[in-house]
């Protein structure tokens, strides 16, 4: 089986359609953290597992916003596979429309498209096709997210079981185990019954049998209890190995978080010290003043100017004044009546006598000749009655100018106290200017950290199992030593409960011999032996399988860690309260090797992988047993020259294999997504590259992946 | 050579065959027609049960205790 694509269809973050066609051999698909490597992977195993539930995380939110009006449109995940040059199509689809109640999402379906092999093209359902050209046994074999889960015996139930039902054929042997059981035991009751026939030793039998029984009863309990605290046993142990490899990185993660929370923290004070309020700061602490200086300074030039401008007025006008005074002085003081113009005495008697005396006619009172006469009468009076110093006319008779020297005076003595301000803002601001540098500062150390963190993450486990570790480590090694004083003194007990049995079973046999039929007896004995016989081989058979799959899995090993470790891998077959599992060792000259490091163990995990698949390609009829695998993340730990090399090994097995890694990515000077050089060295069959349009970081909608096929 | 003949092969290697049956390897059989005409019970009844449980439908744990104890019983033990 071969896949030829994979289109994603507004599919989280891949928005609209994109397609990624792959060859034969390997495929690589590189992202940088966040970029939608995982995404994809989860697309695929949506496609194989997925269900109609909790459809709604699966949309594009880009396409989602884009039609908030309500029209409809399809989320989909679809592969093209071909099996025995038969083209075979899978297609996992949904319609989304949104509207203002909420999203609505209808119409899953899974359908399959099979090319049969006499030309035509038949729609079957999906899950049908899927297991037909890719088997659900290979299956969970074939996807792997991260590091741990490239472990498949660590966890699995049933995992010897499983991995020899879907591989070998040693599962013949497990139905004649049971059936050879059932027939001894037929074979016992048989004896038992014709045994009981004798009354000599009836008694003595049921006695006999009765205490078997109990014995019986309690080893299974005891064994039951001791497969149970094996189990746990095995699980603390893992727990504490994993710990053990993982508890510098818990510990680091711990750090992080904490140096995290002081950062936040720091963020929190900064922030709060920042001074915002400027527009308060403006009115109530007068920085609207700042500059009032440079007017006030313009402000006093003016006055003076005007007072200048106002003196030389003052000036003319004093002069033209003393002038007009001097000329009126002299016209009172000096200069005598003009000839002709009565007194006044003379002009009050002509009024009284109502005649003008100078010409000798009669003025009335009101005539023309009576009214000259009285206001010449007044002139006269007028320009006799001396005038007073004080009464001077003056020319400006408000004294603005002096008003504004006094205000400007005031000014000038504020000025000392708005001198204060500058120093006093540009302070603020340069606090505030440095608080702000500091922002930022600790928020690229936010940054860092919690990209140290993403990484630490990256090459070992979620950080919720990180924490666990952290917080768990002490409880489980407590654990680890009261289960192995319970195991201790369980054993003991089982030992003297066996001892006891098998001396009450020699003393039945002793009886079942004397007293029955002696063809029960042999036919009793035969099965006996078969049931052995179906017993051994069945376990030589699965010995076998896990020899082979020791043997495949070393070959590979060994070229993987062509410079490396030399040591070997050592598949151990055992028993606990799940069933027969398996556990895996590496061993070296000196014994095993306690504690390998995440990649060593990965690259260990990768080689039984492969030998598993190759198994499956050599079992798998008619050609179509070449499956592909796909890994998400499977080398964190390994390093770019181990990747590299690790890489190059996977390209030479010419098999179909999917890595999706964040290695080979790096940046520029200007921070930008760059792949680097050494991506060049890696062999491969086709290359594929991730990357997010610019986003904005609360807004999910903003999310786009883009694939470019390098 | 079927899957029955290597099932039976695989059962007649087993130690027992050898060292407690005494059965010398000219009459170990290599095909399960063979091994249902054996002259040694044990041989007979392994024989017989791969071709009880390989046969389709296969019989029940009941029925092939019930084929095996006769033939046990009819045969010289």
């Amino acid at each position: 089986m071969k896949i030829e694509s994979i289109t994603l269809e507004n599919f989280q973050c891949y928005y609209g359609l994109n397609q990624f066609v792959f060859e034969n051999g390997l495929n690589i698909v590189l992202g940088d953290n966040g970029e939608g490597k995982t995404k994809f992977y989860e697309a695929i195993f949506w496609l194989f597992n997925g269900d109609k539930f909790n459809l709604e995380s699966l949309i594009s939110k880009k396409k989602l916003k884009e039609n908030y009006n309500g029209d409809k449109f399809f989320v989909s995940v679809a592969m093209t596979v071909t099996v025995d040059n038969l083209e075979q199509k899978l297609k996992k689809s949904f319609k989304v429309q949104s509207r203002a109640q909420g999203i609505k999402t209808e119409g899953f379906e899974f359908v399959g498209i099979n090319d049969n092999d006499i030309g035509e093209r038949e729609k079957m359902d999906g899950d049908k096709l899927l297991d037909y050209i890719f088997p659900p046994q290979i299956r969970r074999y074939s996807m792997f997210k991260g590091e741990a889960e490239l472990d498949i015996f660590k966890s699995g139930e049933q995992a010897l079981s499983n991995l020899v039902k879907s591989f070998s054929n040693a599962s013949h042997y497990d139905e004649f185990c049971k059936y050879g059981k059932y027939l001894m035991n037929e074979a016992e009751k048989a004896v038992n019954k014709d045994v009981k026939l004798s009354t000599k030793s009836k008694r003595q039998l049921q006695l006999l049998e009765s205490a078997i029984d109990k014995k019986r009863r309690e080893l299974s309990t005891l064994d039951e209890q001791l497969k149970i605290k094996d189990t746990n046993l095995i699980k603390i142990k893992a727990d504490l190995k994993e710990a053990d490899k993982y508890f510098n990185n818990a510990k680091h993660l711990k750090t992080l978080k904490e140096r995290i929370k002081r950062i936040n923290d720091s963020i929190s004070i900064t922030q709060s010290r920042i001074v915002t309020n400027y527009t308060t700061r403006i009115f109530d602490d007068k920085w609207i003043l700042m500059f009032f200086e440079d007017i006030q300074k313009e402000f006093n030039e003016k006055i003076k100017h005007e007072d200048l401008l106002r003196r030389k007025e003052e000036k003319k006008f004093n002069m033209e004044q003393g002038a007009k005074e001097l000329s009126e002085k002299i016209l009172n003081k000096i200069t005598p009546l003009p000839l002709g113009v009565p007194s006044a005495s003379h002009m009050e008697e002509m009024l009284k006598e109502k005649i003008c005396k100078v010409c000798n006619r009669g003025a009335e009172e009101g005539s023309e000749a009576y009214i000259y006469m009285e206001k010449r009468l007044d002139e006269f009076k007028e320009s006799i009655r001396p005038k007073k110093e004080n009464q001077k006319e003056i020319l400006f008779k408000k004294n603005y100018t002096q008003k504004l020297f006094s205000l400007s005076d005031n000014y000038t003595k504020r000025l000392i106290e708005i001198r204060k301000i500058e120093p006093n803002l540009k302070d603020v601001f340069e606090f505030n200017e440095r608080k702000n540098q500091e922002l930022k500062e600790l928020e690229r150390s936010l940054e860092k950290e919690e990209r140290e963190i993403q990484k630490i993450i990256a090459k070992s486990k979620g950080e919720s199992e990180l924490v666990n570790i952290y917080e768990n480590v002490k409880v489980w090694s407590n654990q680890e030593l009261d289960i192995e004083k319970s195991k201790v003194r369980l054993v003991g007990e089982i030992s003297r409960l066996n001892k006891d049995l098998k001396e009450l079973i020699l003393e039945k046999e002793e009886i079942d011999s004397k007293e029955a039929k002696s063809f029960l007896i042999d036919t009793r004995d035969i099965l006996r032996d078969i049931e052995t016989i179906f017993q051994d081989t069945r376990e030589l058979k699965y010995d076998e399988f896990i020899d082979l799959i020791n043997t495949k899995s070393n070959e590979i090993f060994a070229t993987i860690n062509v410079d490396d470790f030399t040591g070997k891998i050592n598949l151990i077959k055992y028993s606990d309260s799940r069933g027969e599992q398996i556990k895996i060792e590496l061993l070296t000259t000196e014994g095993e090797y306690e504690n390998p490091n995440q990649s060593l163990e990965t690259t260990m995990h990768m080689s039984i992988l492969f030998a598993i698949s190759e198994i499956a390609s050599e079992i798998s009829s008619e050609g179509s047993g070449n499956y592909p695998m796909i890994f998400d993340a499977p080398t964190s730990s390994f390093g770019l020259k181990k990747t590299m090399d690790f890489l190059n090994l996977v390209h030479s097995t010419d098999k179909q294999r999917i890595i999706l890694t964040y290695e080979f990515v790096g940046r520029d000077d200007k921070d930008n997504q760059v792949i680097e050089e050494e991506f060049n060295s890696v062999k491969r069959s086709k290359a594929f590259w991730l990357r997010r349009d610019d986003f904005i970081k609360d807004d999910l909608s903003t999310i786009n992946t883009n694939v470019t096929t390098l | 050579m079927t899957r029955r003949d290597m099932l039976l092969r695989d059962f007649m290697v087993h130690p027992i065959i050898r060292e407690k049956y005494k059965i010398p390897p000219s009459k170990i059989p290599a095909t399960l027609e063979e091994g249902l005409n054996s002259s040694y019970p044990i041989i007979k009844s392994i024989s017989y049960m791969i071709k009880e449980i390989k046969k389709s439908p296969k019989k029940s744990e009941k029925e092939v205790d019930k084929l095996i104890r006769k033939l046990l019983n009819e045969s010289p033990l």
